[in-house]
């Protein structure tokens, strides 16, 4: 029910007429639809519990995907074959902006059960100094870990259960490490001690609190704050100190986008929602990844991982392609879900984005 | 030129006699004086009948404007820079002075946005964009007027006052804490956070005091749901102290084989360790115990006063504040303490007239924390030995 599409614009396809309607080059490009779905299969959709529809699916994605491709070259298209791959891993890659609307139902961004991968930039000798080299650390499923030649890392296993965890000294520091202090007791217990710092915090709830210590050389920090009754446990926010000041604001975009997800996420820690997207740290500090225990610490880290991947696959995106995107979204594109679906050429998507932009975003406050 | 109406019911009589004493009383600086004259003029226009409220340079800004000068020296570089977007309703610019006070008169006031716009002639927003400049320009500028002491005579007068209250001796300290109340949406989830022992919706503020009534250590920010020792708890005092990196200055011999280390004494909301030294607790004390209780709830009358004056000087923190930005309200409770500071290091005579209560967070009572470590233990016994008379020499 693409019911936006002008009458005059009949005769062509739906693909043509969607393009057109985006403002896209229509027809008789380069690109076309099967071009893109033999080389870039989105295997993760198919094992999705949460199915989309099928109409829906197409577009957005194609779209961008069509966008992005033209606009880049030959070789970025192994590059594109692997972060779309990656991507889809991740998120749902579904352009799902219309089919929510008509449903009146939001389809979640999130894979329900992402893999766990965590993306490295790291320079080369070669050519291209800037390309981030896609690095699967904890995955049965991923192999990649080539220098120069990047590999798609496409995944069909959703079953988190069936991830093994390998490294664990890197995101499993502090695997499982059910806590003594699981049926809290009246003792009230603070825990600040970062070499501990993976705990069970399930059925905490969180909240970002800016904190003045005048004897700490950081006066000012911002602090998460776990608390269960008369249980509470206190977590740097290392590197994320909110940014209030004009001054202050200018390069630190990831980290306002990662705020506002982690508000987001700390709503359904609280309602203890079992899935995937439960336990999530908005810090790329490893130290301050949370875990939950029994079988699905791995899945838990995967979504740990998940900012982390997030902000370095959509700086590389940023760099390699050039997205038609209002200055205000840039601004807060810290988040890969606003690259994807984030090319909304007509008003009303542009206005719903807007919307839930704002939504996350600070209040400016009286002072 | 704004409507002062609600100014005008404060009026009484001889507005003008007083402002040019005060004038004068200042003429040694003619650009500042002329600033005075001028914002006076501005803030009283429209009002035939002058206002005992707002004539003198003390009532409006709760400070000397000896401390104003000064106030108006550590932010000039930033309140200046790009200044010029800040202007009168009337098309004027602010100056610097213009702007201090504006940011002074919201924080030591409390009265709405509105109603300082309204005062000083300027919309609102620009009211709320001046004071937060002036909080973020303090908070760097003026952080140097609230530290730990520093040197050892810093400390030694310390420990020296300390002493001369009642007897305690090498007591670097005392802390305590105050709340600053807020009214919170019950819609909101994360309100409950907020809602401490007293089913206040609060902030947390833990100010470790010297016998000046200066702040020495400020830690807020926690939510009032936090109890006080776990708010001293995750301060980094506490870490400090327990790395052995503070309070681990000389020790004094009270008697022959008996000396004692720094520490720092609160009340029983905090838990007795071996450099934070609690009351005894329980009816039937010894005389001596009954003694070191006494004496110590005399010393810590210093950190009472302080923040109940904090919060009467700067009264944006007193009251219920509606919906404050709980990220934002920390920074402003710090230059609170900061301005607090700076009255008492540029020995303000305003301080003179103000009152000396020691109510700072009324309705709200003694909590009681209830650890106890073995060496706080010695050291309290061997204090109160000490405090009377007691002990062998």
């Amino acid at each position: 029910m693409l019911c936006s599409v002008p009458a005059g614009k009949s005769g062509s396809n739906w693909l043509d007429r969607l393009r057109s309607n985006k403002g896209f080059p229509t027809g008789d490009d380069d690109l076309d639809l099967d071009h893109f779905l033999t080389q870039n299969p989105s295997p993760s959709s198919s094992d999705s519990p949460h199915s989309i529809p099928p109409d829906a699916q197409g577009g957005g994605v194609l779209i961008n995907r069509s966008e992005i491709s033209r606009r880049t070259a030959a070789q970025d298209k192994e590059w594109y074959g692997i972060m779309s791959n990656v991507l889809s891993e991740l998120f749902y890659m579904g352009g799902s902006d219309e089919s929510s609307k008509l449903s009146g139902k939001k389809i979640p961004r999130k894979q329900t059960k992402p893999k766990l991968c965590v993306v490295s930039t790291r320079n080369n000798n070669s050519s291209n100094s800037n390309t981030s080299v896609i690095e699967v650390k904890k995955s049965s499923v991923f192999v990649q870990k080539g220098e120069n030649a990047p590999v798609a890392t496409a995944s069909l296993n959703s079953d988190s259960n069936s991830l093994v965890e390998t490294k664990a000294g890197n995101v499993g520091g502090g695997v499982v490490d059910v806590d003594g202090n699981e049926d809290e007791d009246e003792e009230e217990e603070e825990e600040e001690e970062e070499e501990k710092g993976e705990r069970e915090l399930k059925g905490y709830s969180r909240s970002e609190v800016t904190v003045i210590d005048t004897s700490c050389g950081l006066w000012k920090s911002e602090k998460l704050v776990f608390r269960r009754k008369n249980a509470w446990k206190v977590r740097e926010k290392k590197g994320k100190l909110r940014s209030f000041g004009r001054k202050k604001r200018k390069g630190n975009d990831n980290g306002v986008v990662v705020v506002v997800g982690g508000k987001k996420k700390a709503k359904v820690l609280a309602s203890e929602e079992d899935n995937g997207d439960q336990c999530t740290t908005p810090s790329s500090n490893e130290r301050n990844n949370l875990k939950n225990d029994s079988g699905e610490e791995v899945c838990k880290a995967a979504t740990n991982n998940l900012d982390t991947a997030k902000e370095e696959v959509s700086k590389d995106l940023r760099k390699r392609f050039i997205f038609s995107r209002s200055p205000r979204k840039i601004r807060k594109g810290g988040s890969a879900v606003v690259l994807i679906k984030g090319i909304p050429a007509d008003k009303k998507n542009i206005s719903k984005l807007s919307n839930n932009i704002a939504k996350g975003t600070y209040r400016q406050p009286k002072v | 030129m704004g409507p002062i109406r609600g100014f005008r019911k404060r009026k009484k009589t001889e507005k003008k006699p007083e402002e040019n004493a005060s004038g004068s009383g200042s003429s040694e600086k003619e650009g500042p004086v002329d600033w005075w004259d001028e914002f006076f003029k501005r803030i009283n226009a429209g009002i035939q009948s002058p206002s005992s409220g707002l004539d003198k340079f003390e009532s409006i800004f709760k400070i000397s404007r000896k401390t104003f000068d000064y106030i108006c020296s550590l932010v000039k570089e930033d309140m200046m820079a790009k200044s010029a977007h800040f202007v009168f309703s009337n098309g004027k610019p602010l100056s610097l002075c213009d702007q201090v006070a504006v940011a002074l008169r919201r924080l030591s006031s409390g009265d709405s946005l509105v109603t300082i716009g309204d005062l000083f002639g300027l919309n609102h927003s620009t009211v709320s964009q001046v004071t937060w400049r002036f909080v973020e320009s303090m908070e760097e500028r003026g952080l140097h007027h609230l530290q730990w002491p520093s040197t050892e005579a810093e400390m030694t007068d310390v420990k020296s006052k300390f002493e001369r209250i009642r007897g305690f001796p090498n007591c670097c300290g005392v802390i305590d804490t105050t709340h600053i109340t807020m009214c919170l949406p019950a819609s909101d989830p994360t309100s409950h956070l907020w809602l401490d022992h007293e089913k206040n919706h609060s902030m947390v503020v833990q100010a470790i005091v010297d016998p000046d009534m200066k702040f020495r250590d400020i830690v807020t920010g926690w939510p009032g749901k936090m109890k006080d020792w776990l708010v001293f708890q995750s301060s980094t005092f506490y870490k400090l102290c327990d790395q052995g990196e503070r309070l681990n200055g000389k020790k004094v011999e009270l008697s022959k084989g008996t000396e004692i280390r720094e520490y720092i004494i609160g009340d029983s909301g905090y838990p007795l360790l071996p450099y934070l030294v609690i009351p005894y607790e329980g009816k039937d004390l010894s005389d001596s115990k009954a003694e070191f209780n006494r004496r110590h709830s005399a010393t810590r009358v210093v950190a009472q006063r302080a923040l109940a004056r904090l919060k009467d000087m700067w009264r944006i923190i007193q009251g219920v504040m509606w919906r404050p930005d709980k990220h934002r309200l920390p920074r402003i409770i710090l230059v609170c303490c900061l301005l607090h500071n700076i009255i008492i290091d540029m020995e303000d005579e305003v301080q003179d007239s103000m009152s000396l209560s020691h109510n700072h967070d009324s309705g709200y009572h003694q909590q009681i924390c209830g650890t106890a470590d073995i060496n706080g233990a010695n050291l309290r016994d061997k204090l109160a030995l000490y405090l009377s008379g007691r002990m062998p020499p």
